[in-house]
């Protein structure tokens, strides 16, 4: 009995300590990445060939799902306004959803999906198979060499497909809303003008950003450290490392958007 | 680092190095061998490897270089008085038939 | 600075070295002479790996353990690091190429970050490069598309792309079939001998350990078990040391030794790097 308890107490001793010890790695890979940016190679055309692979080849994916998003709002919306009789303001529950949740958040989630599982087995790969040992055999900081250009891009990217993100969204929202349902199309259209706001635009991007460091950060570690706990360097752990980044992203992602939610309302 | 460029009454360029010719001198040796050769172009290049203290990889390759610089035929470019460290260099780089060893005479 | 005593480049004094709780390295201590071939040798689990990754700084080092040329390597702040790195060459057990890039990019990597070369010097160092360990038609290739000993040897030479004093290597004949292995040591010892390298070889293959090393260092279960010239370890009358270098003609015995105690305990393994 006394054992078990033993067992118990310190199995949730060792627990603490391991995400205490995790979290603390976690922000020093965060401060030598953001470090890294500022400090030698030169990573110009690092930055261009991840902005690439973050951001346009996630356009299409982007864009569907905004599309696909738009146009559900625009049923749902049309639904619950003309039961209080005023799907004039169709454009504007629409443009709102989406440029202040939806937009930043999806895009958010999508590009996890797509490009964070990535690029955390990439870099997983590169830590089994030793190379980010051999990176710093040459005197080449990893941090700056292959994580400080994946934080840049996932900024510049980011922002640009949430933008994008909302831009089809409210095309979709009008093609069901107008064409479909019988909007009209002036009042769709003004009411999203008369209602949104310069600070709606700054709090999604502002989310925008945060998700983007976010993902990023977590991606990025998660691979970097593939194995290292259990110091076994093998292609099983680039795969959990993999899927372990793709759901603390996401969760990451959600409770991040309600605390910034309520911090900017 | 020290370089000596001359030139020969017939236009060849005679290239005399001194010191270390390694990663760290080669970019600027480098860079002003290319400007000298396009204020005054020349067709032959001869270098003089007598005061070469140190040479590594960038050394030779640089010395590779040179012969594109000039036009590049065998006969255009040569590589004098290779001291035994230098020697050892370029046959590593499996170049040492280019070059001559002590005495300056041509290759050919 | 001066090498402190007769020519070792890198001096390691009791050594130790733990996993967790676990002690892979134990009271280990060697100099490596500056321009000869140092061998550490040992069976697979026997800390030579641990060891290599001390010395490249890969794996902290507790003070006054390691030296090289006399400065203590756990004292060594980042810039000091950085140029004992650039002084450095490794080469890794299977390469670690970067394999989002060609094998004439991964030459050039180092020479691109560390140097102000002029691009076309550079992709002339690389074909030299390739040239000296073989590969001449494959700077196009990507990794991905050489077989293992190709690999390696891209890898060598991006270890030596920036003309190193001191080469690492690791396992050199591992995963290869002898005559390739064989070639690849011929190769190591071609280049030491041009270019004055410092050599440390960590490897469990007894025939290449003997082909190349001026010095061999015997590691057992984390400690030295014989250290001294490839002919004096090969005459030793210590049983262990006899042991281990007759291996083969007894590994039936030592592998039941081995089998039935992993039935007993279930076999239960600890992770190691690699």
């Amino acid at each position: 009995m006394e054992g078990l308890l033993l067992d118990v107490l310190s199995g949730l001793g060792r627990w603490t300590l391991g995400h205490v010890r995790g979290t603390g790695r976690a922000g020093i890979f965060l401060m030598h990445g953001v470090r890294g940016v500022f400090r030698k190679p030169k990573k110009f055309r690092a930055i261009l060939g991840h902005v690439h692979f973050i951001g346009t080849k996630s356009f299409f994916v982007i864009g569907f799902t905004a599309a696909f998003t738009g146009m559900v709002l625009g049923l749902q919306g049309y639904y619950t306004l003309s039961k209080f009789g005023s799907e004039g303001l169709l454009g504007a529950a629409v443009a709102l959803s989406l440029i202040r949740e939806l937009g930043p958040v999806l895009s958010a989630l999508m590009v996890t999906g797509r490009a964070g599982s990535a690029i955390c087995a990439e870099i997983g790969i590169m830590r089994i198979e030793e190379q980010i040992d051999a990176l710093e055999c040459m005197a080449i900081d990893p941090h700056a060499y292959l994580i400080a250009p994946r934080f840049v891009a996932s900024l510049v990217a980011m922002p640009l497909l949430t933008a994008f993100f909302d831009v089809v969204g409210i095309a979709g929202g009008y093609l069901v809303g107008v064409s479909l349902l019988g909007v009209n199309p002036g009042a769709y259209l003004d009411g999203m003008q008369k209602s949104v706001e310069w600070l709606d635009v700054y709090m999604g991007l502002v989310k925008s950003f945060i998700f983007a460091m976010l993902f990023i950060w977590i991606c990025t570690y998660k691979g970097y450290f593939a194995g290292v706990d259990r110091g076994s360097f093998g292609p099983e752990d680039v795969g959990r490392a993999t899927t372990d980044a793709v759901v603390v992203s996401s969760v990451a992602i959600l409770v991040s958007d309600y605390v910034v939610t309520s911090l900017l309302l | 680092m020290e370089m000596r460029m001359d030139w020969d009454a017939d236009g060849a360029l005679r290239l005399a190095l001194q010191g270390r010719l390694d990663l760290e001198t080669v970019p600027d040796i480098r860079k002003r061998v290319l400007k000298a050769l396009k204020k005054k172009p020349s067709a032959q290049v001869a270098v003089d490897l007598s005061g070469i203290e140190r040479m590594d990889t960038a050394g030779v390759a640089f010395l590779v270089e040179l012969r594109n610089l000039v036009g590049g035929k065998a006969g255009d470019w040569r590589l004098e008085k290779a001291s035994g460290a230098v020697m050892k260099m370029l046959e590593l780089a499996r170049l040492d038939v280019l070059a001559d060893a002590g005495a300056d005479h041509g290759r050919d | 600075m001066a090498e402190t005593e007769a020519g070792a480049i890198i001096q390691v004094k009791s050594l130790n070295s733990f996993y967790g709780q676990r002690r892979v390295l134990q009271d280990i201590s060697f100099e490596v002479p500056a321009g000869k071939v140092t061998v550490i040798m040992g069976v697979s689990g026997c800390g030579k790996s641990t060891l290599l990754r001390h010395l490249i700084g890969l794996k902290p080092t507790d003070p006054g353990q390691i030296f090289v040329e006399g400065r203590d390597l756990a004292g060594f702040d980042a810039r000091q690091m950085e140029a004992f790195r650039k002084r450095i060459g490794v080469l890794f057990q299977a390469g670690a190429l970067f394999n989002s890039m060609s094998v004439r990019d991964n030459i050039a990597v180092p020479l691109r970050v560390h140097t102000r070369l002029a691009e076309p010097t550079i992709s002339i160092m690389v074909r030299i490069k390739l040239h000296q360990v073989g590969l001449t038609r494959f700077g196009d290739y990507m990794p991905s598309q050489l077989s293992g000993g190709m690999r390696k040897r891209a890898g060598l030479a991006r270890a030596l792309a920036m003309d190193p004093e001191m080469l690492f290597v690791d396992e050199p004949s591992s995963g290869l079939d002898p005559i390739t292995a064989a070639g690849l040591d011929d190769l190591i010892l071609e280049l030491r001998e041009a270019m004055g390298m410092t050599l440390i070889v960590v490897t469990h293959e007894l025939e290449s350990a003997f082909r190349i090393a001026d010095q061999l260092i015997v590691l057992d279960q984390g400690r030295v078990l014989a250290a001294g010239m490839p002919e004096s370890i090969r005459e030793s009358r210590d049983e262990r040391v006899v042991q281990f270098l007759t291996r083969r003609a007894d590994e039936r015995t030592r592998d039941q030794e081995g089998y039935l105690s992993d039935l007993l305990t279930g076999g239960r393994k600890v992770g190691v790097h690699p």
